[in-house]
């Protein structure tokens, strides 16, 4: 598979009240796989929209989406459900854990849609937790974790299903500096140690700068792109 | 159930409100299981009061005259016949009354198959003049065994000038429903009549059976036909009309019953349908996170309907097995078996799924159109 992501002609209205808005006009975009990519731009700029669509939660008024080889276009909801079930991780910024429910239950929630056995799902949560470093923190509850700690738990969660690409909405909007920086360098190193193309949306250029490549949204257009070598 | 810790984290997202609603659910099953339970015993009861079971009294309570016995045989239909004498008293306690049927008790417990006794005891009874069957309640109760002799005192006086009746016990017959206290023993009919010094070559009832039960309205006619213009006249009916008319005196309680029950009903409806729609607006972003993770529509509201489900049966049959536990105190108050009727448990059970679907229809539904894009922007 040469490119893991490409959209092509994509245009996605809103209808706000009485008005319709658009949002994307013709967005092109290609992503290969193991890539890291920040959207960035202001708000309002369609950065979110984008995200959406490459996930799969929404569909777009026309234009093509491929993403791992899927039209989306042609999926119905249930399809796209599944689909996303398969292929898809997400990382919020809220991190949207189940308070009521251990780290290790939450990271397992993805695979209770799975065929796998128990002890299959308990081996993968335990090397998800294990990747992103809380293997002692299983048995916690969420608000008993830190807000770094929660997050990390997030994206174990995302990760567990073994995913083809990730999907971040601003992961690092709710923490400080180290620990968004812990939590950026841990989607690196899933990024460039497990080949998971990552698209991650974020306002704030230092998080960026972890990114292979940034592309810039405004006004529902890409206007620039940049690609940078991991330092 | 892959799913069940979702659910069950659900249900322990608020544990206050989650008890309470189970505590409601509780109370109004432990209510349902008591009157549920005990319409039911009385439809149970009366099931077991047989259309071909006749019972012909005194239509102006006089003793009847042993002779009908041999007329009432003679009615076309009628297949077997046992005369029946009342004799009530006590042993050692005069508040703890005991009743002898005297009667000829093969043909008695031939109609009363709830009964079981050795076959040896029926011939020891039929050998033995005074000799008494009791039921193995009494036996337990006043100690008594196979052998042993008791006295009733009685009203009734004897041959010997006195009023006390001498019995021995022959026999125990056991009643399929052990919780029921039953004070009565079977005895001879031809020990206390012949004993007797009134009333002798007199019953109190006759007890016949019929070949076909649906001939049981033309039966008792011709048997009160034959005693129209008679001294004693008769009043014939089936034991299942006697039962029904005993419980038409007691009110209607079904009617009783369902209007309670359905009051109850529908204000838990309310409750529980109140707590499923605020349990799930409480949690839209976490239905979003779910169909964001890959949840189908469907299967969110799946969860929504399991969570309901598990909160209502759970409860309902905690309340159930509660109105079980109580039943036989409860029973004893409304003349019933004191066997919790297992229909009772089974209605409960689906009555507290629709309960469940009901109060999750609505909820379940907002979950299953639930936007992803939407709710998490909302949020």
């Amino acid at each position: 598979m040469s490119q893991m992501l490409q959209m092509r002609g994509v245009v996605k209205h809103y209808t706000r009240g009485n008005h319709r808005v658009e949002v994307l006009h013709g967005v092109d975009l290609e992503a290969r796989p193991g890539e890291f990519i920040a959207l960035m731009g202001p708000s309002g700029s369609g950065k979110s929209t984008l995200l959406n669509l490459i996930a799969g939660l929404d569909k777009p008024d026309r234009g093509e989406v491929v993403v791992a080889g899927s039209h989306l276009n042609t999926l119905t909801q249930r399809e796209l459900s599944r689909w996303r079930a398969r292929h898809v991780g997400f990382v919020f910024q809220f991190y949207n854990l189940l308070p009521t429910l251990s780290a290790e239950l939450n990271v397992e929630v993805p695979l209770f849609l799975t065929r796998l056995s128990r002890a299959q799902r308990r081996q993968s949560v335990a090397a998800s937790l294990s990747l992103v470093g809380l293997t002692q923190w299983a048995k916690h509850k969420p608000q008993e974790l830190s807000g770094g700690q929660q997050q990390r738990v997030a994206i174990a969660r995302a990760i567990v299903s073994d995913p083809t690409i990730l999907v971040c909405d601003e992961p690092t909007g709710d923490l400080d500096r180290a620990t968004a920086d812990e939590i950026l360098q841990l989607l690196r190193t899933i990024s460039t140690k497990h080949g998971k193309t990552i698209v991650m949306v974020t306002h704030d250029p230092l998080a960026a700068g972890y990114a292979t490549r940034q592309l810039h949204v405004d006004k529902g257009l890409l206007i620039r792109s940049e690609e940078r070598a991991i330092a | 159930m892959k799913s069940l810790p979702l659910i069950l984290s659900a249900l322990r997202r608020k544990p206050a409100r989650t008890f309470l609603t189970m505590f409601g659910v509780v109370i109004a099953f432990v209510l349902f299981g008591l009157l549920q339970g005990v319409d039911s015993a009385f439809a149970a009861a009366l099931d077991r009061m047989k259309l071909d079971r006749l019972l012909v009294d005194a239509r102006f309570s006089q003793p009847l005259p042993i002779s009908y016995r041999a007329r009432i045989q003679n009615v076309p239909g009628v297949t077997r016949i046992a005369e029946i004498q009342f004799l009530g008293g006590h042993l050692q306690d005069e508040k703890r009354r005991l009743l002898s049927i005297a009667t000829d008790p093969e043909t008695w417990l031939s109609f009363r198959p709830e009964y079981t006794v050795p076959r040896s005891q029926i011939e020891a009874v039929k050998r033995t003049r005074n000799g008494a069957i009791i039921t193995d309640w009494t036996a337990r109760e006043y100690g008594l065994k196979i052998g042993d002799q008791f006295t009733l005192r009685t009203q009734m006086t004897n041959v010997t000038g006195g009023s006390d009746w001498n019995f021995v016990v022959v026999g125990i017959m056991t009643y399929f429903d052990p919780t029921q206290h039953l004070t009565v023993f079977l005895s001879n009919y031809k020990y206390i009549d012949e004993g007797r010094v009134t009333d002798r070559g007199t019953a109190n009832r006759f007890l016949l059976g019929i070949s076909d039960p649906r001939d049981s309205t033309r039966v008792s006619r011709a048997i009160d036909a034959l005693f129209a213009t008679s001294g004693v006249q008769t009043r014939t009916q089936s034991e299942h009309e006697m039962g029904q008319l005993r419980m038409a005196a007691m009110g209607d309680i079904s009617f009783f019953t369902r209007s309670i029950i359905s009051a109850v009903f529908f204000t838990l409806l309310i409750l529980t349908a109140n707590t499923m729609m605020e349990s799930v607006r409480e949690r839209t972003s976490e239905f979003a996170v779910l169909k964001t993770l890959g949840y189908t529509d469907e299967a969110v509201f799946g969860l929504v309907i399991l969570e309901s489900i598990l909160l209502c049966v759970t409860a309902s049959l905690v309340g159930l097995a509660l109105a079980a536990a109580a039943f036989p105190f409860a029973s004893t108050y409304f003349d019933t078996t004191g066997l919790f009727p297992p229909v009772v448990i089974a209605a409960g059970v689906g009555l507290a799924t629709g309960l469940a679907l009901i109060s999750a229809a609505i909820p379940g539904w907002r979950a299953l159109r639930l936007k992803v894009v939407d709710a998490l922007v909302a949020r």
